[in-house]
Protein backbone atom coordinates (compact mmCIF):
# COMPACT_ATOMS: atom_id res chain seq x y z
CA UNK A 1 0.00 0.00 0.00
CA UNK A 2 1.58 3.30 -1.33
CA UNK A 3 1.05 6.01 1.38
CA UNK A 4 1.06 9.06 -1.15
CA UNK A 5 -0.40 11.56 1.40
CA UNK A 6 -1.20 12.06 4.97
CA UNK A 7 -3.87 14.52 6.41
CA UNK A 8 -3.51 15.12 10.12
CA UNK A 9 -6.47 16.93 11.79
CA UNK A 10 -5.43 20.48 13.11
CA UNK A 11 -8.54 22.00 15.00
CA UNK A 12 -11.89 21.15 16.11
CA UNK A 13 -12.71 24.47 15.85
CA UNK A 14 -12.23 24.91 12.37
CA UNK A 15 -14.81 21.72 11.81
CA UNK A 16 -17.38 23.61 14.17
CA UNK A 17 -16.45 26.61 11.48
CA UNK A 18 -17.06 24.57 7.95
CA UNK A 19 -20.13 22.14 8.95
CA UNK A 20 -20.18 20.16 5.92
CA UNK A 21 -22.66 19.62 3.76
CA UNK A 22 -22.29 15.89 2.27
CA UNK A 23 -23.56 16.07 -1.47
CA UNK A 24 -25.87 13.13 -2.04
CA UNK A 25 -24.11 12.60 -5.77
CA UNK A 26 -24.32 8.53 -6.74
CA UNK A 27 -19.64 8.18 -7.97
CA UNK A 28 -19.53 6.09 -10.68
CA UNK A 29 -16.31 3.69 -9.88
CA UNK A 30 -14.72 4.44 -12.67
CA UNK A 31 -13.94 8.82 -11.92
CA UNK A 32 -11.68 7.71 -9.23
CA UNK A 33 -7.69 7.97 -9.48
CA UNK A 34 -6.85 4.44 -8.29
CA UNK A 35 -3.35 5.32 -9.04
CA UNK A 36 -3.28 7.57 -6.25
CA UNK A 37 -3.78 5.98 -2.66
CA UNK A 38 -4.41 8.47 0.08
CA UNK A 39 -4.91 7.83 3.42
CA UNK A 40 -6.68 10.50 5.50
CA UNK A 41 -7.18 10.81 9.25
CA UNK A 42 -9.76 13.38 10.23
CA UNK A 43 -13.00 13.74 12.53
CA UNK A 44 -16.39 12.98 11.29
CA UNK A 45 -18.41 15.64 10.39
CA UNK A 46 -21.02 14.07 9.50
CA UNK A 47 -22.83 10.03 8.56
CA UNK A 48 -25.18 9.87 5.70
CA UNK A 49 -25.94 5.90 6.65
CA UNK A 50 -27.88 5.46 2.68
CA UNK A 51 -28.21 3.52 -0.17
CA UNK A 52 -26.79 3.63 -2.54
CA UNK A 53 -23.98 3.59 -0.09
CA UNK A 54 -23.02 5.39 2.80
CA UNK A 55 -21.06 8.69 2.87
CA UNK A 56 -19.16 10.34 5.58
CA UNK A 57 -18.09 14.78 5.78
CA UNK A 58 -14.50 14.08 6.91
CA UNK A 59 -12.77 17.35 8.44
CA UNK A 60 -9.05 16.88 7.78
CA UNK A 61 -7.36 20.16 7.07
CA UNK A 62 -7.21 21.38 5.32
CA UNK A 63 -10.52 20.29 3.72
CA UNK A 64 -13.35 18.75 4.28
CA UNK A 65 -13.32 14.92 2.50
CA UNK A 66 -16.48 13.79 1.16
CA UNK A 67 -16.17 9.91 1.71
CA UNK A 68 -17.80 7.33 0.09
CA UNK A 69 -18.03 4.37 1.89
CA UNK A 70 -20.19 1.17 1.02
CA UNK A 71 -23.70 -0.13 0.79
CA UNK A 72 -25.68 -0.37 4.20
CA UNK A 73 -25.76 -3.69 3.87
CA UNK A 74 -22.46 -4.46 3.28
CA UNK A 75 -21.62 -1.84 6.04
CA UNK A 76 -23.57 -3.77 8.66
CA UNK A 77 -22.24 -6.93 7.32
CA UNK A 78 -18.69 -6.10 8.03
CA UNK A 79 -19.46 -4.86 11.57
CA UNK A 80 -20.08 -1.24 10.96
CA UNK A 81 -24.00 -1.05 11.59
CA UNK A 82 -26.10 2.50 11.58
CA UNK A 83 -24.59 4.19 14.38
CA UNK A 84 -21.17 2.46 14.42
CA UNK A 85 -19.50 5.51 13.09
CA UNK A 86 -21.01 9.18 14.51
CA UNK A 87 -20.39 12.23 14.11
CA UNK A 88 -17.11 13.40 16.11
CA UNK A 89 -14.82 10.01 15.69
CA UNK A 90 -11.75 9.99 14.51
CA UNK A 91 -11.58 7.62 11.74
CA UNK A 92 -8.20 7.20 9.26
CA UNK A 93 -9.92 6.28 5.54
CA UNK A 94 -7.77 4.72 2.91
CA UNK A 95 -8.75 5.47 -0.66
CA UNK A 96 -8.82 7.08 -3.91
CA UNK A 97 -9.22 10.43 -4.86
CA UNK A 98 -12.36 11.73 -7.37
CA UNK A 99 -10.24 12.74 -10.69
CA UNK A 100 -12.69 16.27 -10.83
CA UNK A 101 -13.90 16.90 -7.54
CA UNK A 102 -10.75 17.21 -5.56
CA UNK A 103 -13.42 16.75 -2.19
CA UNK A 104 -14.43 13.68 -3.19
CA UNK A 105 -12.64 10.29 -1.60
CA UNK A 106 -13.49 6.71 -2.46
CA UNK A 107 -12.40 4.59 0.26
CA UNK A 108 -11.39 1.02 0.02
CA UNK A 109 -10.90 0.45 4.11
CA UNK A 110 -11.62 2.50 7.18
CA UNK A 111 -10.33 2.03 10.59
CA UNK A 112 -12.75 3.08 13.86
CA UNK A 113 -11.91 2.48 17.10
CA UNK A 114 -8.69 0.86 16.25
CA UNK A 115 -10.69 -1.67 14.18
CA UNK A 116 -10.58 -1.82 10.19
CA UNK A 117 -12.74 -2.86 7.85
CA UNK A 118 -12.38 -3.73 3.95
CA UNK A 119 -15.02 -2.03 1.98
CA UNK A 120 -14.47 -3.71 -1.18
CA UNK B 1 -27.46 25.38 -11.26
CA UNK B 2 -30.91 25.89 -11.16
CA UNK B 3 -32.32 25.03 -7.86
CA UNK B 4 -34.20 21.92 -7.70
CA UNK B 5 -38.30 22.28 -7.68
CA UNK B 6 -39.86 21.79 -4.15
CA UNK B 7 -41.65 18.80 -4.72
CA UNK B 8 -38.85 17.18 -4.98
CA UNK B 9 -36.82 17.95 -2.17
CA UNK B 10 -40.36 17.27 -0.33
CA UNK B 11 -40.45 13.59 -1.56
CA UNK B 12 -36.60 12.98 -0.79
CA UNK B 13 -37.80 14.26 2.53
CA UNK B 14 -40.66 11.96 3.27
CA UNK B 15 -40.51 9.30 4.82
CA UNK B 16 -40.78 6.77 2.59
CA UNK B 17 -37.70 7.75 0.55
CA UNK B 18 -35.95 7.84 4.08
CA UNK B 19 -36.78 4.48 4.64
CA UNK B 20 -35.82 3.34 1.21
CA UNK B 21 -32.34 4.89 1.86
CA UNK B 22 -31.37 3.99 5.24
CA UNK B 23 -32.90 0.24 5.56
CA UNK B 24 -30.36 -2.45 4.42
CA UNK B 25 -32.16 -4.74 1.99
CA UNK B 26 -34.85 -2.12 0.87
CA UNK B 27 -33.23 -0.50 -1.59
CA UNK B 28 -30.95 -3.56 -3.47
CA UNK B 29 -34.27 -5.90 -2.94
CA UNK B 30 -36.04 -2.39 -5.16
CA UNK B 31 -33.38 -2.35 -8.10
CA UNK B 32 -33.16 -6.43 -8.26
CA UNK B 33 -37.26 -6.44 -8.92
CA UNK B 34 -36.36 -2.72 -11.15
CA UNK B 35 -33.89 -4.86 -13.61
CA UNK B 36 -36.51 -7.96 -13.52
CA UNK B 37 -39.04 -5.16 -14.58
CA UNK B 38 -36.90 -3.99 -17.34
CA UNK B 39 -35.47 -6.85 -18.58
CA UNK B 40 -39.08 -8.17 -19.16
CA UNK B 41 -39.81 -5.37 -20.83
CA UNK B 42 -37.16 -5.17 -22.90
CA UNK B 43 -37.23 -9.28 -23.85
CA UNK B 44 -40.30 -9.07 -24.88
CA UNK B 45 -40.65 -5.70 -26.69
CA UNK B 46 -37.21 -6.77 -28.64
CA UNK B 47 -38.92 -9.93 -29.72
CA UNK B 48 -41.90 -7.94 -30.85
CA UNK B 49 -39.92 -5.61 -32.85
CA UNK B 50 -37.85 -7.89 -34.48
CA UNK B 51 -41.29 -9.34 -35.94
CA UNK B 52 -41.88 -5.79 -37.42
CA UNK B 53 -38.79 -5.49 -38.87
CA UNK B 54 -38.99 -8.30 -40.98
CA UNK B 55 -37.73 -11.15 -38.89
CA UNK B 56 -39.27 -14.30 -37.36
CA UNK B 57 -41.14 -14.84 -40.35
CA UNK B 58 -43.52 -17.32 -40.31
CA UNK B 59 -44.79 -15.94 -37.20
CA UNK B 60 -47.82 -14.51 -37.06
CA UNK B 61 -47.66 -11.24 -35.76
CA UNK B 62 -50.83 -11.14 -33.83
CA UNK B 63 -49.69 -14.35 -32.21
CA UNK B 64 -46.70 -12.75 -31.08
CA UNK B 65 -48.43 -9.60 -29.54
CA UNK B 66 -50.70 -11.89 -27.52
CA UNK B 67 -47.80 -13.08 -25.72
CA UNK B 68 -45.14 -10.10 -25.91
CA UNK B 69 -47.06 -7.31 -25.67
CA UNK B 70 -48.53 -7.98 -22.22
CA UNK B 71 -45.31 -9.35 -20.93
CA UNK B 72 -43.36 -5.99 -21.77
CA UNK B 73 -46.56 -4.17 -20.10
CA UNK B 74 -46.00 -5.98 -17.20
CA UNK B 75 -42.44 -4.89 -17.24
CA UNK B 76 -43.26 -1.74 -17.87
CA UNK B 77 -45.32 -1.24 -15.08
CA UNK B 78 -43.09 -3.11 -12.32
CA UNK B 79 -40.04 -0.83 -13.65
CA UNK B 80 -42.04 2.12 -13.32
CA UNK B 81 -43.07 1.37 -10.12
CA UNK B 82 -40.04 0.20 -9.08
CA UNK B 83 -37.90 3.50 -10.60
CA UNK B 84 -40.35 5.55 -9.30
CA UNK B 85 -39.00 4.27 -5.59
CA UNK B 86 -35.23 4.44 -6.56
CA UNK B 87 -35.65 8.27 -7.92
CA UNK B 88 -37.48 9.34 -4.54
CA UNK B 89 -34.47 8.48 -2.31
CA UNK B 90 -32.29 10.99 -4.45
CA UNK B 91 -34.84 13.44 -6.38
CA UNK B 92 -33.21 16.61 -6.44
CA UNK B 93 -30.00 14.53 -7.75
CA UNK B 94 -31.56 13.12 -10.18
CA UNK B 95 -33.39 16.01 -12.01
CA UNK B 96 -29.47 17.49 -12.08
CA UNK B 97 -28.37 14.49 -14.13
CA UNK B 98 -28.25 14.76 -17.42
CA UNK B 99 -28.39 10.93 -18.28
CA UNK B 100 -31.44 10.80 -15.89
CA UNK B 101 -32.98 13.55 -17.79
CA UNK B 102 -32.10 11.67 -21.44
CA UNK B 103 -33.50 8.17 -20.21
CA UNK B 104 -36.84 10.08 -19.11
CA UNK B 105 -37.11 11.68 -22.53
CA UNK B 106 -36.11 8.34 -24.35
CA UNK B 107 -39.12 6.75 -22.04
CA UNK B 108 -41.23 9.66 -23.00
CA UNK B 109 -40.48 8.17 -26.99
CA UNK B 110 -41.15 4.99 -26.00
CA UNK B 111 -44.34 5.30 -25.15
CA UNK B 112 -45.13 8.05 -27.81
CA UNK B 113 -44.30 5.29 -30.59
CA UNK B 114 -46.15 2.48 -28.73
CA UNK B 115 -49.33 4.76 -28.39
CA UNK B 116 -49.37 5.38 -32.14
CA UNK B 117 -48.92 1.83 -33.02
CA UNK B 118 -51.55 0.88 -31.03
CA UNK B 119 -53.81 3.60 -32.10
CA UNK B 120 -52.55 3.19 -36.24
CA UNK B 121 -52.91 -0.81 -36.14
CA UNK B 122 -55.34 -1.75 -33.59
CA UNK B 123 -57.45 -2.64 -35.90
CA UNK B 124 -55.65 -4.31 -38.37
CA UNK B 125 -52.19 -6.16 -36.74
CA UNK B 126 -54.84 -9.52 -36.11
CA UNK B 127 -55.31 -9.71 -40.31
CA UNK B 128 -51.41 -9.28 -40.74
CA UNK B 129 -50.12 -12.52 -42.24
CA UNK B 130 -47.59 -15.10 -41.11
CA UNK B 131 -44.90 -14.04 -44.36
CA UNK B 132 -44.37 -10.84 -45.88
CA UNK B 133 -43.43 -6.82 -45.33
CA UNK B 134 -45.75 -5.44 -42.88
CA UNK B 135 -46.83 -1.78 -43.01
CA UNK B 136 -43.84 0.39 -43.91
CA UNK B 137 -45.03 2.53 -40.72
CA UNK B 138 -44.89 -0.55 -38.86
CA UNK B 139 -41.69 -1.45 -39.46
CA UNK B 140 -40.74 1.89 -38.99
CA UNK B 141 -42.14 1.81 -35.10
CA UNK B 142 -40.06 -1.63 -34.49
CA UNK B 143 -36.98 0.13 -35.34
CA UNK B 144 -37.66 2.95 -33.29
CA UNK B 145 -38.60 0.96 -30.25
CA UNK B 146 -35.30 -1.01 -30.45
CA UNK B 147 -33.92 2.14 -30.35
CA UNK B 148 -35.35 4.58 -27.76
CA UNK B 149 -35.80 1.10 -24.94
CA UNK B 150 -32.35 0.20 -25.70
CA UNK B 151 -30.91 3.48 -25.32
CA UNK B 152 -33.25 4.60 -22.37
CA UNK B 153 -31.44 0.95 -20.90
CA UNK B 154 -28.23 2.38 -21.36
CA UNK B 155 -28.93 6.10 -20.14
CA UNK B 156 -30.08 4.35 -16.90
CA UNK B 157 -26.82 2.37 -16.83
CA UNK B 158 -24.93 5.39 -16.83
CA UNK B 159 -26.96 7.77 -14.17
CA UNK B 160 -24.27 6.54 -12.20
CA UNK B 161 -21.29 7.48 -13.96
CA UNK B 162 -21.82 11.37 -14.87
Amino acid sequence: MIQARRLVLIGFACAALFPAAVATAHHGWSGFDTSRTLTVEGKVASVDYKNPHVTIALDAAPRTWEVDLAPPSRMGARGLPDGAIKAGDTVTVVGYPHKTEPQVLRAERITVAGKTVELR
Amino acid sequence: MTAAPAWAAWVEQSSLAQAIRGGAAFYPAIETVHILGFACLLGAIVVFDLRLIGLGGGIRPAALAAIALPVAGIGLGVAMTTGALLFITEATTYLRNPMFLAKIGLIGLGLANVALFHRRFRATLDAWPDHGALPAAARLAGGLSLLSWAAALVCGRLIAYV
